[in-house]
């Protein structure tokens, strides 16, 4: 496999990087502190075409492969996972599936906007009572003559409030006994729905996490996206896609981490000189960068396969398994090396190691990436 | 109106600098990035081409470090790019100029944009060079432009002391832009992927009807590090006595005060 990046592919890493160190790093921790989302910059982001990245010119998108899509990430999340994780899910699990899934009317109208940098996009699938467990998901979509009324409620909705519109999963109907699932898009305008409350959170604490209900919410059959039925279907598709993602914004938030302890153990004096001078913790910095750049070419094979047609649910479980669990790693050892500066806020690795918590629970846990990657290698004639 | 702009693949300005033993600069650790000066200049032109339709060709000079800059420059706006295929080290400052103006000068541009000097070399001179090799007007250290009128173009310059002048500069006219005239837009990731399907055409210098590179005149002999400073001074003692000792300092030793 050839990892040699194209001349695209190396031009968005720098621009998203330049503009990640220029008008997000400046920031960042004061958005944080006042859990403040940044509109302003998100109209920067979205002017320059990381809303839809991967979604073809003619529906206003900057049509990047999953690849430079993916670099794109890391760069984010190596300064702000906050507004890395907003990116991401506008990107992955709202443009990604109304692009595949969607009718020609319905990208011309929810896909163009949100591509073309107008409203983020959101992704509604866990509730307050289901997340791993989506057969218990709750939410109703009835069919009332050509309509549908959508009940219930969403929980950790990422840019719920403010987004432009959001991808619902709702049970539609049932076969065989067991609860047959549809994919709605939904405006956030829209009669009937409503932003219930916004969650304190640990980490990513500038970006809206939401839980959103629906009452009575009719929606003409134009929103239903795919076919009834489709809806299991188009979120597995749709998270195969945003795994990748994540693992990228994991190596991302663990680069960032990286990056603050490889400076702290050559400015830090202890004991007659730098710190970085001890062995015990050279070893730990050496692991860090193998960590690191493990993980990084676990996300870029992830997305190669996805960029040649194929199938990666193995490979993009691996990555975010991997990566998730080494930025908490390395987040956990970059504070360690600052000792009691890593605990207080005067240095960005304290938010790197709220940030890092997350990743590997969001977007399918460890524990679901591990039974994903059970499954598939017990398929495998291959194995691992 | 029809503006190039000129481009420089310079040093990165973050990259290690190490000199071997005969004070040439080692290659192999380098990493280059487009002159920051032409970032500005680019911008400028793309401002200026975007009031009035106008048509902004971005070229360089170089080997093939300066196509990333001719393509940020795509992806910025240009509208096409020259690359002329040649070794800079070949070439002295009039060697860039005289190449720069054989692969401009049928172009029937009005403006010619260049950064006022680059971030490596700093010699200020292709601007100026250039306009005399194509015959045009020529402005240096400019930090603002107007709409052309009449074949001629108001522009503001930078004076020694932050003072500006209006000067008019009739078409066509070489400027060298001052950082600070306007902010570099990031490159749109729309306007990235649109960049590769731009015309860059590549040009050596057999194609300009030069016959080798043009001889240099001025010839690099060797760098030099400075040698490091005396480190900074300790005073020591409590309050009173260190800045009673630090007034003495500045005033007998600096003639600070």
């Amino acid at each position: 496999m050839d990892w040699k990046l194209t001349a695209d592919q190396s031009m968005i890493r720098e621009m998203v990087r330049e503009f990640a160190d220029a008008e997000i790093a400046p920031h960042a921790a004061e958005w944080d502190r006042r859990k403040e989302f940044p509109s302003a910059t998100f109209e920067q982001l979205g002017e320059l075409g990381l809303f839809g990245m991967v979604v073809p010119e003619e529906w206003g998108g900057a049509g990047l492969d999953g690849t430079a899509y993916c670099l794109a990430l890391e760069e984010l999340g190596r300064v702000d996972a906050s507004t890395c994780v907003a990116i991401s899910v506008t990107n992955s699990v709202y443009c990604a599936p109304v692009n595949k899934f969607g009718t020609d009317a319905q990208k011309d109208r929810w896909l163009r906007p949100c591509a073309s940098g107008q409203w983020l996009g959101a992704f509604c699938l866990s509730e307050p009572d289901a997340g791993s467990d989506a057969a218990g998901l709750t939410t109703r979509a009835e069919r009332r003559g050509d309509d549908y009324v959508l009940n219930g409620s969403k929980a950790w909705i990422t840019s719920g409030e403010v987004c432009g519109a959001m991808l619902v999963f709702a049970v539609s109907g049932e076969v065989a006994g067991k609860p047959e699932f549809s994919a709605f898009i939904v405006p956030r305008e829209h009669d009937g729905v409503a932003i219930i409350h916004r969650e304190e959170k640990m980490g990513l604490r500038s970006s809206c996490t939401n839980q959103v209900g629906f009452e009575d919410c009719v929606l003409s059959s134009d929103h239903l996206l795919g076919n009834e039925g489709d809806g299991l279907k188009i979120a597995l598709d749709s998270l195969d896609g945003g795994r990748a993602g994540i693992a990228a914004q994991s190596v991302g938030i663990a680069q960032g981490a990286f990056d603050v302890a490889h400076s702290y153990l050559q400015e830090r004096d202890a004991f007659g000189g730098p710190i970085g001078r001890f062995e015990g913790l050279r070893h730990e910095l050496g692991r860090m960068a193998a960590e690191i750049r493990a993980g990084r070419l676990l996300y870029l094979r992830a997305a190669t396969l996805r960029d040649r047609g194929l199938r990666n649910t193995r490979q993009a479980a691996i990555a975010k398994l991997h990566a998730s669990e080494a930025s908490n790693r390395i987040a956990y050892q970059a504070v360690q090396m600052h000792g009691g500066y890593g605990y207080v806020t005067d240095y960005d690795v304290e938010r790197f190691y709220r940030d890092a918590r997350v990743t590997t629970i969001y977007e399918g846990t460890s524990e679901i990436q591990r039974l994903v990657i059970a499954r598939a290698v017990l398929q495998s004639a291959t194995g691992a | 109106m029809r503006i190039a702009v000129c481009m420089k693949a310079v040093v990165d300005s973050q990259a290690r600098i190490e000199l071997d033993g005969d004070g040439n600069l080692r290659q192999d650790q380098l990493r280059f990035e487009v002159n920051e000066y032409d970032l500005y200049a680019v911008e400028e032109a793309i401002r200026l081409a975007e009031s009035d339709e106008g048509h902004v060709t971005v070229i360089s000079a170089g080997t093939a470090d300066a196509v990333q800059g001719l393509r940020k420059g795509l992806a910025m706006g240009a509208a096409d790019a020259i690359h002329v295929d040649c070794d800079p080290d070949d070439l002295d400052a009039s060697g860039v100029a005289a190449v720069l103006a054989a692969a401009l000068h049928d172009g029937g541009y009005d403006l010619v944009l260049a950064g006022v000097e680059s971030d490596d070399l700093g010699g200020s001179q292709v601007g100026v060079l250039l306009a005399e090799a194509l015959g045009y007007a020529s402005t240096t250290l400019v930090v603002g432009t107007n709409e052309p009128v009449d074949g001629a173009m108001q522009v503001r310059r930078e004076l020694e002391g932050g003072e500006h002048a209006n000067v008019q500069v009739q078409f066509p006219a070489v400027l060298t832009i001052q950082s600070g005239i306007n902010e570099p837009r990031y490159p749109s990731l729309k306007g990235i992927m649109a960049a590769k399907r731009k015309d860059l055409a590549v040009k050596g210098l057999a194609d300009l009807g030069f016959d080798g590179a043009p001889a240099r005149r001025v010839e690099s002999l060797g760098l030099t590090i400075p040698p490091p400073r005396e480190l900074a001074r300790m005073l020591e003692g409590g309050a009173e006595e260190t800045a009673a000792e630090l007034v003495r300092i500045l005033r007998e030793e600096e003639k600070a005060l």
